[in-house]
């Protein structure tokens, strides 16, 4: 009777490599300068992290699914830019609704193209960022668009729990930490996020299975337009204004945080937490930048070296286990040979 | 179906012709000048030199996203040859050549070697240039309009047409007849076609998937010699949509993303389409913008039609 | 006695299943030479060895009397073989006349002389007699075309020795009497021919001489004229019965009320007018060979495929299935037979692969929280039933064995509470010990009143397990056997075999033809 090969203990290798380097990161940078000892320093960051990260949230269950959106930069910015000229005469809440709503269904609209229209989804959102692009521009007629409303601009600038010495933490940080969680648990915990995973596994497989695999993919561009709503709202909100070219390559920041969360591209593999990590590490790296004067273009290389290398040691994961399983696999072979010439 | 399979053939043609059409309803005389139409011409040379590359790389079924750092990177270059190295006008050319095989060789060793793919990797590419320009010009732009030889590359002409279309002509020439008559082209259309029977076959895939980003970085030079020699300014700027731009014309025109089918002469008609649109929105005095809307919506509606056999498909099996 | 190719001692491995043992035999020059055996005999793991895609364990190959090491395709063709597989090396968005030359394209220095190449190409037609134009895409070809592509560059390269692995499986009966020209030329012009198929008239009308497989062991190699039809089927199938597939007397056998009725569903190209009926606690086998297109069957009961007409009852009432999902609800569950590729979820756990098809019953509409209590309690319900061997619940289902991710397959199928369970090779690529847990599983299934369809390439499961068995020879049905049927309708290898190459028609008594 042939038994199970031996196994690997834990069946989520929780993969700890971006959690690592980022607290080595900031182990470094606190024994290098004062400045990486200061609380108010990585609340600055977390904020940072917030803008980009809560995207990200939305834009992992895309990528886990096989596709990916490119629109979503220019897509926040016609959003907001909407937003902010409407909410003069309808006020603040119906103006984030409304913010949210036209996220939603543009998403919906790519997700609707790419999913049962066949249609590749790279190219299919870079045509349309350049769509959202230019009637934004047409919009706004190239000038900004200020946020005027006190009420509205808290949002992106409020801090909670002030107390001496210690600003706060930043509002849109907790509006991210609250998605970080429920994002969290839609993926890991319910039915919903074991379809994704199916899907990402073997979409065969998972279609045999009975399930909707055209309708999640697109639920995946439907949540994704809710982060990317938020964040559109968060965003214009702490910049006082929006703009037709606010935030340019946003959606380029926003891949590179879920690929350097592990998200490889190809077999989307996933995790919530290593994506939140990731934003917290790439919003660091912009802190260090800015604060030590670092020619703020040293940053394209780094983005670039970052991002190729955690692809690369993705693979190089992928393949190390590869070849560990075979040498596994070839000595349970020759154990069990005698029985299987079995006639 | 059999408008479908039509609009495969000559769509895009038909569509330029179309787009032409109005521009000449809306704008009359004024459009069809000679005077204009060389204008349109002059403005698409960029775009579809840097397009051939484009078209030899998606054909094998890869993607290259970095030629517009590439061609931003050039512009420094040129700069730096130039004003520092002083190395005339020859010279700086020659160097941004070797500086695109370069980077050409640096995205094959990425997706080849490294095994990343395509698309990430040359999305590194694309900031690893961005960086390393901004890098050797430490942010400052590099004016370079004392040389008079290099201004000449964009503003001489031969027998009254303008140098940069003579070389996009050439450019376009070359590109069609590798693409159409030589042992290159047949494979860059089998690796993109089937990688794997093309592998065992005995084709060496590597070696092509190499030459198709030497392609690219080359080409995309070569657009940023031209803009150069136009702007006489090297800056970190330049080349912000290029890349982009560059794929929407290739894919406009025909050529598959998924690899296999190319096609040059539909990605210039591509190319003069949205020529044509810039120059209308120009004379209409409408704001360089529109064209984003318009091109955006062009490609999304290109897309769709591409694929709409398919979409009637979709229910049997 | 001229031995062109010779072949000792070759013997291959996979996971789980000896492919090639210790095969030998020798091939004659300028002969056809068939090949024949049953589905997973070994024959295509052989053709691949010669044709470079794998390479063999153990074992020599001596082509012109000098030994040959063969490591890659190219090596193969340099020794002068070359070889047409039943999925075609074409490339499909290059022409007839680009795929056949690709790696020889005429011209100098890197230009390629297209009026060369396409003279060249049809000069090879006309050679040939074929009516394909050199400068058509290969993907537009049908089937049959492009197979003849590949024969045509199989002469290009003057090869002296060429395999062809099931041509005729999905050609009709002109595109056959083509192909019959083709290697009547090829036969002129001093080929020697391997022919791997199972259909008799072929191997009787082509063949010089038939070598035969079984389980991956050579039979025997005869002269065609020297043996009849039913000998050589006899030599394809005839093996001792092993002790480990007992008969099913001892349990009861009774089936039910008919659950399932197929009517007169045709697909063109695939099926045409396939009937039957599935009853309650029944095990209805679907035999046939390959290219019979019983899978298509199979395959459109689950929504995989749509018929073109022809309906199908589901307990006295007509339905429609158009997805994998609508026979899920309809309680049909779809056992896949490629488990790599579209059954397992290979980066999730056992439990997780356990319960994706019911995810309605462990969360609220499918997509809500997850109750893990719920979940655990179906996974160890489920594993233990069928004795999956396993470390925990949630360890990674790839380092299950091959037997033990089957049995993690099938229970996913039964957590659906399915009434009619359908099986695809459910015991491929496992070993003997995990088999025969599974055989006893089906069979405490049907006594449970789950109605069972099965296809199988091995004819034991068909004998000992079927209750009934319908066999299809290109698409059609050509026999309806009963087991322990006191006519002449019984489920044997010899009838199964009969009814799939379309030799004999057998019907049991009451079938509905």
């Amino acid at each position: 009777m042939q038994k199970s090969v031996k196994t690997r203990s834990a069946r989520k290798e929780r993969d700890f490599s971006i959690a690592i380097i980022t607290l080595l990161f900031m182990a470094v940078l606190a024994l290098i300068h004062p400045q990486y000892r200061s609380i108010n320093n990585y609340m600055n960051i977390l904020r940072e992290a917030s803008f980009v990260g809560i995207a990200a949230l939305g834009m992992l269950n895309v990528i886990i699914t096989n596709n990916t959106d490119l629109s979503i930069g220019t897509m926040m910015a016609l959003a907001a830019v909407i937003m902010l000229k409407l909410m003069p005469t309808v006020g603040v809440p119906a103006g984030i609704l409304i913010c949210i709503l036209i996220c939603v269904s543009l998403s919906l609209l790519n997700g609707y193209l790419v999913v049962y229209c066949r249609i590749s989804a790279f190219i299919l959102t870079l045509g349309m960022q350049y769509a959202f692009k230019g009637i934004a521009f047409i919009i706004t007629h190239q000038k900004i668009i200020a946020a005027k409303d006190p009420l509205f601009t808290q949002i992106g600038n409020m801090n909670l729990f002030a107390t001496k010495g210690f600003d706060g933490i930043p509002l849109p940080f907790v509006i991210f930490l609250v998605s970080t969680i429920i994002s969290y648990i839609l993926l890991h915990r319910t039915g919903f996020g074991r379809k994704l995973f199916a899907i990402s596994n073997s979409e065969n497989a998972a279609y045999l299975a009975g399930i909707n695999v055209k309708l999640v993919k697109l639920l995946t561009y439907g949540i994704l337009g809710i982060f990317v709503g938020i964040a559109s709202i968060m965003i214009s909100s702490r910049l006082w204004m929006a703009s037709a070219e606010m935030r340019v390559s946003y959606e380029f920041d926003v891949i590179t945080i879920v690929v350097m969360g592990g998200a490889a591209l190809t077999c989307g593999k996933g995790s919530v937490i290593n994506t939140f990590i990731s934003s917290i590490f790439f919003a660091m790296i912009y802190n260090v930048i800015n604060h030590f004067n670092v020619d703020p273009y040293w940053q394209y290389i780094l983005r670039a070296v970052l991002l190729a290398l955690s692809i690369y040691a993705s693979n190089l994961r992928v393949v190390i286990r590869n070849k560990l399983d075979q040498h596994r696999f070839r000595k349970e072979i020759t154990r069990l040979m005698p029985e299987s010439g079995d006639k | 179906m059999k408008f479908l399979k039509l609009w495969e053939k000559i769509g895009i043609y038909g569509l330029t012709l179309f787009v032409f059409l109005v521009c000449w309803a809306l704008l009359g005389e004024n459009f069809v000048s000679a005077y204009n139409l060389m204008n349109v011409l002059m403005q698409i040379c960029l775009v579809v030199i840097g397009s051939v590359g484009i078209v030899f790389v998606i054909t094998s079924g890869l993607i290259d996203m970095s030629i517009g750092s590439i061609y931003t990177l050039t512009s420094i270059v040129v700069g730096i040859g130039l004003t520092k190295l002083n190395i005339g006008t020859v010279g700086s050319v020659v160097l941004a050549l070797l500086v695109g095989v370069c980077c050409g060789l640096v995205n094959g060793g990425l997706v080849v070697y490294m095994k990343i793919p395509p698309f990430v990797a040359t999305l590194s590419t694309m900031l690893a240039f961005k960086g390393v320009s901004y890098l050797i010009s430490s942010g400052k732009d590099i004016m370079y309009i004392s040389h008079e030889s290099f201004k000449m590359i964009s503003s001489g002409t031969i027998l009254g047409i303008p140098n940069p279309v003579w070389i996009m002509a050439i450019l376009l020439i070359a590109g069609y007849l590798v693409y159409k008559y030589t042992r290159f082209g047949v494979y860059v259309r089998a690796c993109g076609s089937n990688a794997s029977v093309t592998k065992i076959s005995g084709i060496p895939v590597k070696r092509v998937y190499f030459l198709c980003y030497i392609c690219s970085s080359v080409f995309a030079v070569i657009g940023g010699i031209i803009s150069a020699s136009r702007t006489l300014i090297g800056t970190s700027t330049a080349g912000a949509t290029y890349g982009i731009d560059c794929i929407c014309a290739v894919v406009l025109g025909g050529t598959l993303m998924a690899g296999g089918k190319g096609n040059i002469i539909g990605m210039f008609f591509a190319a003069l389409l949205l020529g044509f649109m810039k120059n209308m929105l120009n004379m209409l005095n409408l704001e360089f913008y529109y064209q984003y809307v318009i091109t955006g919506f062009i490609l999304v509606f290109a897309l769709v039609m591409g694929n709409l056999r398919e979409l009637l498909q979709a229910r049997k099996v | 006695m001229d031995t062109i190719l010779k072949i000792s001692g070759i013997t291959k491995q996979f996971p789980g299943v000896k492919a090639l043992d210790n095969v030998s035999f020798d091939v004659e020059r300028g002969e056809v030479h068939a090949v024949v055996g049953e589905n997973g005999a070994g024959k295509s793991t052989l053709m691949k060895i010669l044709g470079g895609l794998y390479s063999a364990d153990f074992g020599e190959i001596t082509i012109n009397g000098k030994k040959t090491a063969i490591r890659g395709v190219l090596d193969s063709l340099k020794s002068g073989i070359s070889v047409i597989y039943q999925e075609f090396n074409l490339v499909p968005m290059l022409t007839v006349a680009e795929n056949i030359f690709l790696t020889r394209l005429p011209g100098k220095s890197g230009v390629v002389n297209r009026k060369k190449l396409n003279e060249k190409c049809s000069e090879l037609m006309h050679e040939l007699r074929l009516d394909i134009n050199p400068s058509a895409m290969v993907s537009e070809l049908s089937v049959s075309e492009m197979q003849m592509v590949e024969i045509a560059k199989a002469v290009s390269f003057d090869s002296s020795i060429v395999i062809m692995d099931e041509p005729t499986a999905s050609l009709n009966d002109k595109e056959v009497a083509t192909l019959y020209r083709l290697i009547d030329d090829l036969k002129r012009r001093g080929t020697t021919i391997l022919y791997i198929s199972h259909r008799m008239k072929e191997i009787f009308d082509l063949s010089d001489r038939i070598t035969v497989l079984r389980d991956g062991c050579k039979i025997g190699t005869y002269n065609t004229n020297e043996i009849t039809e039913e000998e050589l089927i006899h030599k394809m199938v005839g093996r001792d019965i092993t002790k480990f597939y007992h008969s099913n007397d001892d349990e009861s056998s009774e089936t039910g009320e008919v659950v399932l009725e197929v009517k007169q569903l045709c697909k063109e190209g695939f099926y045409k007018d396939i009937s039957f009926q599935l009853h309650r606690g029944e095990i209805l086998g679907l035999g046939g060979l390959m290219g019979c297109h019983r899978e298509e069957i199979a395959k459109t009961l689950f929504g995989l495929m749509h018929p073109d007409s022809g309906t199908i009852v589901l307990n006295g009432k007509p339905i429609q299935i158009d997805t994998p999902a609508d026979a899920i609800r309809n309680r049909i569950m779809f056992s896949t037979d490629d488990r790599k590729n579209e059954g397992i979820l290979p980066d999730m756990g056992v439990d997780e692969n356990l319960t994706i098809a019911v995810l309605n019953k462990i969360c609220k509409g499918g997509n809500g929280l997850i109750h893990y209590k719920t979940e655990s309690a179906f996974v160890k319900e489920y594993t233990d039933y069928m004795q999956i061997k396993y470390a925990s619940p949630s360890q990674h289902i790839l380092h299950l064995s091959g037997g033990n991710q089957q049995k993690v397959l099938l229970a996913r199928s039964l957590l659906t509470d399915c009434e009619v369970l359908i099986l695809m090779e459910p015991t491929r690529g496992i070993d003997v010990g995990a088999k025969s847990e599974i055989y006893s599983m089906l069979r405490q299934l049907a006594a449970r009143g789950i109605a069972i369809l099965m296809i199988t390439s091995e004819t034991q499961e068909l004998i000992t397990l079927c209750d009934r068995a319908i066999v299809i020879y290109q698409g059609t049905i050509s026999g309806a056997l009963k087991s322990n049927d006191s006519g002449s309708a019984a489920i044997t290898e010899d009838n199964l075999m009969f009814c799939a190459t379309g030799n004999k028609h057998i019907f049991y008594e009451g079938a509905k033809q």
